[in-house]
């Protein structure tokens, strides 16, 4: 389970190095960005444009299961893409709320050694705040246009670099920071079916046999 | 094992970051109000209509475009890349255009991505990675959403580059 804390802990510590975080849909950090809503916005806009255009997904925009992610901002080929730049509430003055919240539980952990068994306390807010801008690149599975049923294939994608910290980068107090490039992908499937002439999510069975 | 330690400075560096947060600027960018800004990446003339690369930083994310502009008209936008981050990964841009200067694309050194932009001269819609759309008024969007479906090929005789710009990248 992938927390944001080890994400940030990384990107500011100074022994820093490029990490791949590839996080699937039963990690945590994936349920936490699923239920954001300018993800739900976002995946809403890929479902109704499949019910809209579905030929075209079936054409163009296949799942191609050798494709991986990787350390890379180049985009995805072959995906219906979804570029949401800086959502609501991940301004710096939302973050900072979350962040004070976190800090002032992590300096408690590390002071006071009764302490130490306890989590630091990482809000759903600084999880998305420290997204902010995000991508998201959709293919389907498969894809019925006769039957309108799909199984969609959502990849969300989000780097967090030093150039996100504007002339901050070059403020001594990030002197010891090492800052280096944090790739974040986040991955899940969603079961969707507009034969009623609306896009309705399908609930997966607990088997989890899909279609 | 986390060392906690090390835990705390990085949160106290987070903060420090956050309590004064604003994206600075870069050389070669104009400040267009707040924390939005746009570098020039080099422009270039196709008979009466001038066409520029350009890349519009705003808070966390930054836009790779295209504005084109016919006799002095206002500049229209044209999305070819939006990054999650305040900068764009280092990039060879050429500026294709036809015998008849009529249609341009513009294709990049990036793998797989090859082609960004397809545009016939005067149109009011082009090609993107993000579909078929109309041009757009201002260099900020507050989303952009769609998929590539194809641009429309060029046969190499009949076309040349006119121009080549790089950009190093912002990191």
């Amino acid at each position: 389970m992938t927390t944001v804390g080890d994400i940030l802990d990384e990107f500011f510590s100074p022994f820093s190095s490029e990490n791949l975080w590839v996080m699937p849909e039963d990690d945590n950090y994936t349920k936490i960005v699923r239920k954001w809503d300018p993800v739900i916005q976002s995946t809403n806009r890929a479902k109704f444009d499949l019910s809209a255009n579905c030929s075209a997904w079936q054409s163009s925009y296949v799942s191609q299961p050798s494709w991986k992610p990787t350390m890379t901002n180049t985009p995805k080929p072959g995906a219906y893409r979804d570029f949401v730049p800086s959502p609501p509430g991940t301004d710096p003055g939302t973050c900072l709320k979350a962040f004070v919240v976190y800090v002032g539980s992590g300096v408690g952990k590390s002071v006071i050694p009764g302490l130490s068994p306890l989590p630091a306390v990482q809000t759903d807010k600084l999880y998305t705040c420290s997204i902010g801008s995000f991508n998201i690149y959709t293919t389907v599975d498969a894809v019925d246009c006769g039957a309108k049923t799909a199984t969609m294939n959502f990849w969300m994608y989000n780097a967090m670099s030093r150039t996100s910290f504007g002339k901050f980068a070059s403020n001594p107090a990030f002197a010891a920071s090492g800052m280096k490039t944090q790739y974040m992908w986040w991955n899940w499937v969603e079961n969707v079916d507009w034969s009623s002439g609306t896009v309705k999510t399908v609930p997966k069975k607990a088997s989890g046999g899909g279609w | 094992m986390r060392k906690p330690a090390l835990k705390v400075l990085s949160v106290l560096l987070g903060l420090a970051w956050l309590a004064g947060l604003s994206p600075g600027l870069a050389a070669g960018q104009a400040v267009i109000e707040g924390d939005r800004s746009v570098r020039d990446l080099g422009s270039v003339q196709v008979d009466d209509a001038s066409v520029r690369l350009l890349i519009a930083y705003s808070g966390d994310s930054a836009l790779l475009e295209l504005a084109v502009a016919k006799s002095g008209g206002p500049e229209r936008y044209i999305p070819m890349f939006g990054s999650t981050y305040r900068g764009i990964p280092s990039v060879t841009l050429n500026v294709i255009v036809s015998k008849s200067k009529d249609q341009l694309w513009v294709q990049s050194s990036w793998p797989d991505s090859t082609v960004l932009a397809y545009y016939r001269l005067g149109a009011d819609t082009a090609t993107t990675p993000f579909g078929t759309m109309g041009l757009l008024d201002t260099p900020f969007p507050k989303l952009l959403s769609g998929g590539p479906q194809g641009f429309p090929q060029f046969d190499p005789s009949g076309v040349w580059t006119l121009a080549s710009f790089y950009h190093p990248g912002d990191e």
